[in-house]
């Protein structure tokens, strides 16, 4: 039996489709690691292993009828416990909906069923997708695999870990604030948040709609690639997806991985705020990754850009009034089934004036018009880290809903959540590990729908760092 | 609700209260500062909007993929 910790989701996918792999095989031994890991980094909320066994026996009936193969034939995932099916509980992460059954089913969870993805479960995640460390009061904290007394990050956090310790090849997760590309850093795989609008957010459980999009988290930019595929593009059931087509984006990743595929592409680093007091190891892991991609032909130069920590700042005047209008019945009748810290962000919400609010709405356009004009004219991508400083340990971040919480949450979302504001297409690649051997990441930033270049340039990189993503040995 | 910088906390409490939610004060001191980090960021980056400038030109511009305005 193949141990799928040694596949990405791409050789898994193939090695089903041309019959070297039986895709129940697959799944038990996704249920097996599950059953050796799930005791200590807690990353599943719910397991259907059945429903998973039933799903893998039809791939195999499927491949041996010779039927035609979906990209995902066989492939198991699981996915953070936010997207609804209809007639399925979805917790949210939340005691307030712990029982809630939705009737109708996300897009993005009917994509993947099209594509033949096998569904092993949902993933422990924040309390309703608030919270970039992975506590959750409700269901337990998730455990980082790399080591236990750390952070997985979140909010996407059961995703982070899952994917991480090869418990299944892909899970979906949301990004508000750095919701993927955070868990994805902190636990070693590969993140994307896609362009706002990219990516339908029918049927998931909404946190900002100025601000949320769905992503997908693998241990390869070409497994990423190919999720992004299966979930990218218009839906009629979200008046916010964009009509643009979606590509293939897996198409070109060949030769990106070839030396000097990366000849004409600019590099840009900024010259303010995303670096600032980075610690040493993490500024050494960045600089290293940014060598193997001059080394690939990519030029690399310093690039102006402005005031993205007040932007950070005024994301929250988006950000919590409009989560606090979602939540307003519920902190009205139920303020006592919410956690300390979440109950204490939504309020944030009800003290930012509507005046405000609409502003920083309005003032969007401006500071992204400013953003490409001063910035992305001088380059193709912007290099940054998404932490600036090595994954915490939980003990460190175990704050509550004290003063001191949106100063050490900031820190943590600092380099993510500006790229929420201005809407920009984010990839967070693992670049190695810092001396507490927790994994860490670049984050490469494109302009509007630029998902294509981000996967050739992360590619680019996996081919010429030599660096496949590994596993944490349990 | 300020005078500048400043949250006037009673202010803050009359306001989330006259929406329905109790607030403790613990809770109202982590409001007011991350109220104050908003209104110093809102000072820097607001002034500048214009008055013509609607809430959709945001959307319109990312779903253009912005190419004229990054030209290199």
């Amino acid at each position: 039996m193949i141990d799928p910790a040694t596949l990405t989701l791409r050789e898994a996918a193939s090695a089903i489709a041309q019959g070297r792999l039986r895709a129940e095989a697959l799944v038990e031994a996704c249920l097996d690691r599950i059953e050796r890991w799930q005791p200590a980094l807690n990353c599943f909320i719910r397991i259907t292993a059945e429903a998973a066994r039933n799903q893998a026996r039809a791939a195999d009936r499927a491949v041996k009828a010779g039927h035609p193969l979906p990209p995902l034939h066989g492939v198991p995932l699981a996915h953070k416990d936010m997207f609804y099916r209809a007639g399925e509980i979805c917790t949210c992460g939340a005691k307030i909906r712990a029982d809630f059954i939705p009737d109708h089913t996300a897009t993005v969870l009917s994509r993947l069923d099209a594509a033949g993805a096998v569904e092993l479960g949902r993933l422990n995640m924040a309390e309703f997708a608030m919270g970039p460390t992975g506590y959750n009061d409700h269901f337990g904290r998730t455990r980082n695999p790399w080591n236990l007394e750390y952070i997985t990050g979140g909010s996407s956090s059961g995703s982070g870990a899952a994917v991480a310790a090869g418990l299944v090849f892909g899970a979906l997760g949301s990004d508000t604030g750095g919701s993927v590309r955070l868990p994805a850093a902190a636990c070693g795989v590969v993140g994307i948040k896609p362009t706002l609008g990219r990516v339908s957010r029918y049927g998931a459980m909404p946190l900002s709609h100025s601000l949320d999009c769905i992503g997908v988290l693998a241990r390869s930019v070409g497994d990423c690639a190919r999720l992004l595929s299966v979930i990218a593009g218009a839906d009629g059931n979200d008046g916010a997806s964009s009509s643009r087509p979606a590509p293939d984006y897996e198409r070109g990743l060949n030769e990106a991985a070839t030396p000097g595929s990366l000849a004409g592409v600019v590099i840009g680093v900024p010259d303010r705020y995303y670096y600032d007091g980075i610690d040493r190891g993490v500024a050494d892991l960045l600089a290293a990754s940014r060598a193997v991609l001059e080394k690939q032909g990519a030029k690399i130069v310093d690039v102006p850009v402005g005031d993205h920590g007040a932007i950070n700042d005024l994301s929250n005047a988006i950000l919590w009034p409009e989560a606090a209008a979602l939540h307003l019945p519920w902190l009205r009748d139920r303020p006592q089934d919410y956690s300390e810290q979440v109950r204490a962000r939504l309020l944030v919400g009800l003290g930012v004036p509507a005046t405000l609010y609409l502003e920083a709405v309005r003032a969007r356009a401006g500071l992204l018009r400013h953003l490409l004009r001063e910035t992305f004219s001088k380059c193709d991508v912007l290099h940054v880290p998404v932490l600036r400083q090595p994954v915490p340990t939980a003990k460190e971040t175990d704050i509550g809903g004290s003063a001191a919480m949106s100063q050490i949450l900031g820190r943590i979302v600092a380099n993510t959540r500006p790229f929420n504001f201005f809407g920009l297409p984010g990839l967070a690649v693992p670049v190695g590990f810092t001396q507490n051997g927790l994994p860490q990441a670049m984050q490469l930033v494109g302009r509007p729908f630029d998902e294509p270049l981000l996967f050739r340039v992360g590619a680019a990189y996996e081919a010429g760092s030599g660096r496949r993503t590994t596993l944490p040995q349990i | 609700m300020s005078a500048g910088n400043e949250i006037d906390k009673a202010a803050l409490r009359e306001v989330v209260v006259q929406s329905g939610v109790s607030v403790t004060s613990a809770e109202l001191d982590a409001l007011a500062g991350s109220l104050e980090r908003i209104q110093a960021a809102a000072l820097i980056l607001l002034r500048p909007i214009s008055f013509d400038e609607p809430p959709e030109a945001f959307h319109r511009l990312l779903e253009g993929d912005g190419a004229d305005e990054a030209d290199r």
